[in-house]
């Protein structure tokens, strides 16, 4: 370290190399430095910078958006324009409905979802409402509120529609996606 | 390695002026011989607490991200870390096995402390902080078990504080002080959190620093040498010259970085094999049909069990004095009967007892004595 210094201090511009071309032919030890070092930083500085990212990553809470995939049914079960209604579903009655098969007009089939979820319990009181299939609206027997296919309130004293559930259907299975709940 | 350009050495030079360092002195430091005998990894059992130390800081510091003193709220807190967070069952269980694993570090220092005899003059006071050091630990221990808040932490708290009351005179002060009121409850939560992590890491901080400073000032015990005068101990290069001695920078930082790495991928495993749990949720209301502390109490929990309130806890200050002031006592043994297999012998028995009582508590008493122990002696 001291003897370093020294040298650069007497040679004020010392280009890298200098020192070991003026002595003796070059040792084997630099070449063996260069791969310890290699070795040193390829190990220490990708474990570094793991370590690093799952610090972060513990720092920061967890998502609330953590959701998990329920699986309902096969898609075959519910018929085109037809509905099944699943009971105690998350302590709930939940209602599946399937459009008709074809994408309406102006809708790609890429993106044509056609299976929906809502929640049967009313947004007004907490009654349970049924599916009417034939006029095709939710109805609450309680204070006669009606809502329309999207869960929107139609009719009666609902503050706000009812609860929509995400569903996805995958490989012919339909799956209900849920918020993570905490055990 | 290429040399440092003009404005490398302007930000030395920066550094220099204004922090007033004497390198050379931190690098004679570094240097300090140290007997041969070190090489051995059982004398590096000093270093290996300091090791835990650092990791129980760093995991420490992860887990009061999330943890919440509070007795609504402490148990979901911990269930949420162990359940939800990202690798929060790892930091969890890291953080609960170093624990462990430093109760066992500190117990085998001193041990090898005592076998070794390293104790001696001029070494008692430094044997005083590192009992010290231990009773820290426990308090570390207890402390921090009660903080998960789950049926057993709940009791062993319960358990723990009912048993300092029994202390005489000062017990039922002991109590209120650590309960902050009558029973487990807001206020207890709170000083134990305070205590784990504030008080016990600045006694420990403190007692540490003394420790370091009466071991590097009095150098290593020399085993199996003469003990070197002080200005012979000062006169480095001889000293490493004799290859009796190496320096501690590189050599031993070396020994001790590989158990540091040891320690890690030890604790990773015991953290994936048996990771920290939580059980059911505190309940005031009804004791669980078998509560246990922590196994580095069990020795006090069967001392408890076996013998009256009273002698039991007679037994543990007497155990406690002839532990701290051993130095002292083990002079006194040496002048009086001038057999040096004694004080080891000394040693050897209270170990056994303590092993013997912390298995029979493991086996909840179904082993080593039957009845006729306690009987025995409370028929003294």
């Amino acid at each position: 370290m001291n003897d370093e210094s020294k040298t650069q201090a007497s040679s004020p511009n010392p280009s890298p190399g200098d020192t070991a071309a003026g002595s003796s032919p070059p040792p084997a030890a630099p070449r063996r430095d260069f791969l310890a070092s290699v070795l040193v930083a390829g190990t220490a500085v990708p474990a570094a910078l793991g370590g690093a990212a799952m610090g972060l990553r513990y720092v920061l809470p967890p998502s609330k958006k953590a959701q998990a995939d329920l699986l309902m049914c096969r898609a075959e079960e519910v018929a085109p324009g037809e509905s099944r209604i699943f009971e105690n579903v998350l302590g709930n009655r939940i209602c599946l409905l399937r459009d008709s098969a074809v994408a309406p007009p102006g809708e790609s089939t890429a993106t044509y979802r056609p299976f929906k979820a809502f929640s049967l319990r009313c947004s007004h009181l907490g009654c349970f409402a049924h599916w009417e299939g034939g006029v095709r609206k939710f109805v609450c027997p309680c204070h006669n509120a009606v809502f329309n296919e999207d869960g929107e309130v139609v009719a009666g004293p609902p503050p706000v529609g009812l609860t929509r559930i995400a569903v996805e259907v995958r490989d012919g299975l339909v799956y209900m996606r849920i918020p993570y709940v905490r055990a | 390695m290429s040399e440092p350009d003009s404005s490398q050495r302007a930000l030395v030079r920066f550094f220099k002026e204004r922090v007033p360092l004497q390198l050379e002195v931190f690098e004679q430091l570094a240097k300090e011989p140290i007997p041969n005998h070190m090489k051995r990894w059982w004398y590096a059992l000093g270093g290996t607490p300091l090791i835990l130390f650092a990791i129980l800081v760093t995991s420490g510091i992860g887990l009061t991200f999330y943890y919440i003193p509070d007795p609504d709220q402490a148990y979901h807190s911990v269930k949420y870390i162990t359940e939800r967070v990202y690798f929060g069952w790892y930091l969890r269980s890291m953080h609960k096995w170093a624990a462990n694993l430093m109760v066992i570090a500190v117990m085998l220092h001193l041990f090898r402390v005592f076998f070794t005899s390293a104790y001696r003059k001029p070494r008692e006071l430094n044997w005083i902080i590192g009992c010290g050091l231990l009773f820290t630990v426990l308090g570390f221990g207890f402390t921090g078990y009660a903080l998960v808040f789950d049926q057993l932490s709940y009791w062993a708290a319960q358990v723990g504080t009912g048993l300092a009351a029994k202390t005489p005179v000062v017990g039922d002060f002991f109590q209120r002080f650590m309960l902050g009121g009558e029973v487990v409850g807001k206020n207890t939560l709170s000083r134990f959190f305070v205590f784990h992590i504030g008080v016990w890491p600045t006694v420990l901080l403190a007692l540490l620093g003394a420790h370091i400073f009466l071991f590097r000032g009095l150098g290593i015990a020399d085993i199996g040498a003469k003990q070197l005068s002080p200005a012979e101990a000062r006169d480095h290069e001889t000293m490493l010259k004799s290859g009796r001695y190496f320096p501690f920078f590189p050599n031993h930082a070396m020994t001790e970085l590989v158990i540091a790495l040891a320690i890690l991928i030890l604790l990773t495993e015991l953290s994936i094999l048996w990771p920290a749990t939580i059980g059911v949720p505190a309940d005031p209301i009804s004791t669980p049909a078998h509560i246990q502390p922590e196994w580095y109490f069990f020795f006090q929990f069967q001392l408890l069990k076996m013998f009256p309130e009273k002698l039991a806890l007679g037994l543990q200050l007497v155990m406690v004095v002839f532990m701290v002031f051993w130095p002292f006592i083990d002079r006194l043994i040496l002048k009086i009967w001038n057999k040096p297999w004694l004080s080891p012998a000394f040693g050897l028995a209270g170990l056994g007892v303590f092993l013997a009582l912390t298995i029979r508590e493991a086996f909840h008493g179904y082993v080593l004595f039957h009845d006729w122990f306690p009987r025995l002696v409370s028929g003294l």
